[in-house]
């Protein structure tokens, strides 16, 4: 059974344009101890969606319909103070730039106890056990904890903030984009910590990210939001094998990859609809080297393709030849967004960007 | 490399009206452009009123120490290391945007550091530098044209149909197609990608022999990276530009770059050819162990590829308190009594790759430390 499953999530942004449908359709289930990769880039809406969940939008935001079950029952059901009880406790969350955001003021300790005696049942002594613990688990010398942020390296800072995510013993834990700042070999040391406690705390992970790199190394399935939808999902090893949809295929082809380079990188010409309109066909069809004069009418359901992978293309089944054609740059130069110079619709990444940073 | 001419994204139809001298001729090809030699620069930190106040005086930065290299006409050379390495230092000393503690810089054997008034203004036309954030590198008030048109004005273009024939033929070689719809679009207007093209087109305006690209594509999405990889690496190649590329990735280093440079503490610790025959060389035989585990930490768009892990603890130590002997030393999972003791040498491993290390030095068959 799912510990939590998005059915149908509506999000949308008010703007003097009209409302942006940031998450449009999206239904992703998450089981127990499953560690789900979130892939997409600026504005596909997956920062969006992880807000969604706990509940944090920013105020111009409406979930305009949907369902998230978590736990059996419905997140959207639930008052302010329910919520406010499952978040942390239940639900953890590392925001996006969330190392940035310790108290500067502050020994970390500190506010790691905060947490503990505020929001957990903690008093101060058990804090300060509960405290020296997380930063074991995390891998942080306790010596640490009397110590301000800015004696932290960029790395110590993410540990010190995945601790304060763990603090309370959540059941979930999202992150957004938890290694983008950090540099290479921290990055991995990071996510090797994270990958450790999710086996020895048992711990269901959403992690969101647009570097398709970081959920090779650490998730065990895979979403690829594209345009306010899921497009495809997948356990990681088939989807890296052989991905079904021309986006995911377009990701993976323009990822350098240092084991196996390739002579030529390919790129994605064009930008993602315009979310307040978006056309009622498939939303990747003018940036998609196989598309079909039906992919200009039909909005491509999400279905299965084979047991337990899902795309939302409906040239699916013809994908084992196509594969091959993806991973020569030529092919990307044919779609219509390359092909037409005057196809210049605003970027909708930098629209929502606008938008969520409100 | 004939394969990659082919493949050029659309730059068989891209037009240049530059003056026709051949840039990339053989001859000049293997010309010296670039000679940097023992290059340092230290920043003073702490020190002042605070730190009079408290008794502690200003101590000293080696950001970039005794940094030396060459780099050939029509070379682009990769400049990988971790945040506060100094390989953004070094792009900036190499085009003057400031100035060397010791060392020399020579641009075609003159030395840079004494340029002054119109040679200095000739320099700065031929070497240019190219920055990382699109959203911030260009004047949110100034339109396309405006960006473009102002190194023309500073160079006295005289005649405006002149600057106008410039920048469309540049706007058409960074890709933005028809560059007419440009001219007037203001930042906001454009994405990320346009943008970046846009900055790189401000870049290469005054037709330079030398770019410095710090982080060239860091701040936008895998989608559009590597149109403007493909864009820029078709662009070096067909003007004969020198570059100097700055990244943390060491494959977007491996993709673009002909020789690849890593940097720890303000010294280049390995240096050598990204490819040798057309397999990657660098990273595939990386020497030095800093730079093997920088190599085993990238990671790679593919669960089965199986990686070695990297063995060195994160965290480098602060750059006002270095060790005496070899820099990397408390990092280093093969580290010698001769390390703790002695600066490490700069030795040739393998064809044309350099690294400085006791490991390939005299003291190669030194028991590690670990072993004892």
């Amino acid at each position: 059974m799912a510990l939590l499953e998005i059915r149908d999530l509506v999000v949308g942004y008010q703007t003097q344009r009209g409302m942006v449908r940031a998450v449009d359709g999206v239904s992703l289930s998450v089981a127990p101890a499953q560690h789900l990769g979130v892939i997409g880039e600026s504005g596909c809406g997956k920062t969006t969606l992880m807000r969604a969940v706990v509940q944090v939008l920013p105020r111009n935001a409406r979930i305009l319909a949907g369902e998230i079950w978590f736990q059996g029952c419905d997140l959207l059901k639930l008052s302010k103070n329910e919520m406010r009880d499952l978040r942390w406790k239940e639900i953890a969350t590392i925001p996006q730039a969330s190392m940035d955001s310790l108290d500067p003021v502050k020994r970390v300790g500190s506010q790691v106890e905060a947490i503990l005696t505020v929001r957990g049942d903690y008093d101060e002594k058990g804090a300060k056990r509960r405290a020296a613990e997380l930063f074991e688990l995390v891998g942080l010398d306790t010596a640490n904890l009397t110590r301000y942020p800015h004696e932290f390296s960029g790395g110590m800072k993410q540990r010190a903030i995945i601790a304060m995510a763990l603090a309370l013993d959540p059941t979930i834990l999202i992150a957004d984009e938890p290694v983008t700042a950090l540099d290479v070999i921290v990055q991995h040391q990071v996510l090797e910590v994270l990958k450790q406690l999710e086996m020895e705390l048992d711990l269901t992970v959403l992690l969101i990210t647009h570097d398709i790199s970081v959920v090779a190394q650490a998730c065990d399935s895979v979403a690829v939001m594209y345009a306010g939808r899921v497009v495809e999902q997948a356990l990681a090893g088939p989807f890296f094998e052989a991905p079904y949809h021309p986006y995911s295929l377009g990701l993976q082809n323009a990822y350098p990859n240092l084991v196996q380079p390739r002579d030529v990188l390919i790129s994605i010409e064009g930008y993602p609809p315009d979310l307040v309109e978006p056309p009622p066909a498939c939303r990747f069809a003018h940036r998609c080297p196989f598309v079909e004069p039906r992919c200009r009418q039909i909005d491509p359901p999400l279905e299965g393709i084979e047991p337990d992978h899902l795309a939302a293309c409906l040239r699916a089944d013809e994908m084992d030849t196509l594969r091959t054609e993806a991973s020569d740059y030529r092919t990307w130069a044919e779609t219509d967004a390359a092909e037409d110079p005057e196809y210049e619709k605003k970027s909708q990444a930098q629209m929502l960007e606008g938008v969520a940073s409100d | 490399m004939t394969e990659q001419k082919t493949h050029a994204t659309d730059a068989g139809t891209l037009v240049w009206d530059a003056p026709s001298d051949e840039p990339t001729s053989a001859s000049q090809k293997d010309s010296v452009l670039l000679e940097v030699q023992d290059l340092s620069k230290e920043f003073h930190v702490g020190g002042g009123l605070a730190g009079l106040v408290r008794g502690q005086p200003a101590q000293t930065v080696y950001a970039v120490n005794e940094v030396s290299f060459t780099l050939r006409r029509g070379e682009s050379l990769g400049l990988a290391g971790e945040s506060g390495c100094g390989k953004t230092t070094t792009g900036n000393l190499l085009v003057k945007m400031l100035e060397p503690t010791s060392g020399r810089i020579l641009f075609e054997g003159q030395d840079i550091s004494g340029l002054e008034g119109e040679a200095l203004k000739a320099f700065r036309q031929r070497a240019q530098l190219m920055f990382q954030n699109p959203y911030e590198a260009l004047n949110p008030r100034f339109t396309i044209y405006r960006s473009l048109v102002e190194p023309l004005l500073i160079h006295g273009w005289e005649k405006e149909s002149d600057r106008l024939e410039r920048i469309l033929s540049t706007l058409r070689r960074v890709n933005l197609r028809p560059p007419e719809a440009f001219l007037n679009k203001y930042p906001h207007q454009l994405s990320g990608g346009q943008l970046q093209r846009v900055v790189l087109a401000r870049s290469l305006v005054l037709d330079p022999d030398f770019l410095v690209a710090d982080e060239p594509v860091s701040m936008l999405d895998v989608s559009v990276r590597a149109g403007i990889l493909n864009t820029m690496r078709d662009l070096a190649r067909e003007m004969g530009l020198t570059t100097l590329y700055i990244s943390h990735d060491l494959s977007l280093l491996q993709y673009t770059c002909d020789r690849i440079a890593v940097m720890y503490l303000g010294r280049i610790v390995e240096i050598g050819p990204a490819r040798v025959g057309g397999t990657p060389h660098v990273i595939e035989n990386p020497q030095h162990p800093y730079t093997q585990a920088l190599v085993s930490a990238v990671p790679v768009p593919d669960p089965s590829l199986a990686r070695v892990r990297p063995r060195i603890r994160e965290g480098v130590p602060k750059p006002t308190d270095i060790p005496p002997g070899c820099p990397f030393q408390e990092r280093c999972p093969e580290v010698m009594q001769a390390c703790l003791d002695s600066f490490p040498p700069w030795v040739e491993v393998d064809q044309q790759q350099y690294a400085l290390c006791h490991l390939y030095g005299e003291h190669a068959d030194s028991p590690k430390l670990s072993e004892r």
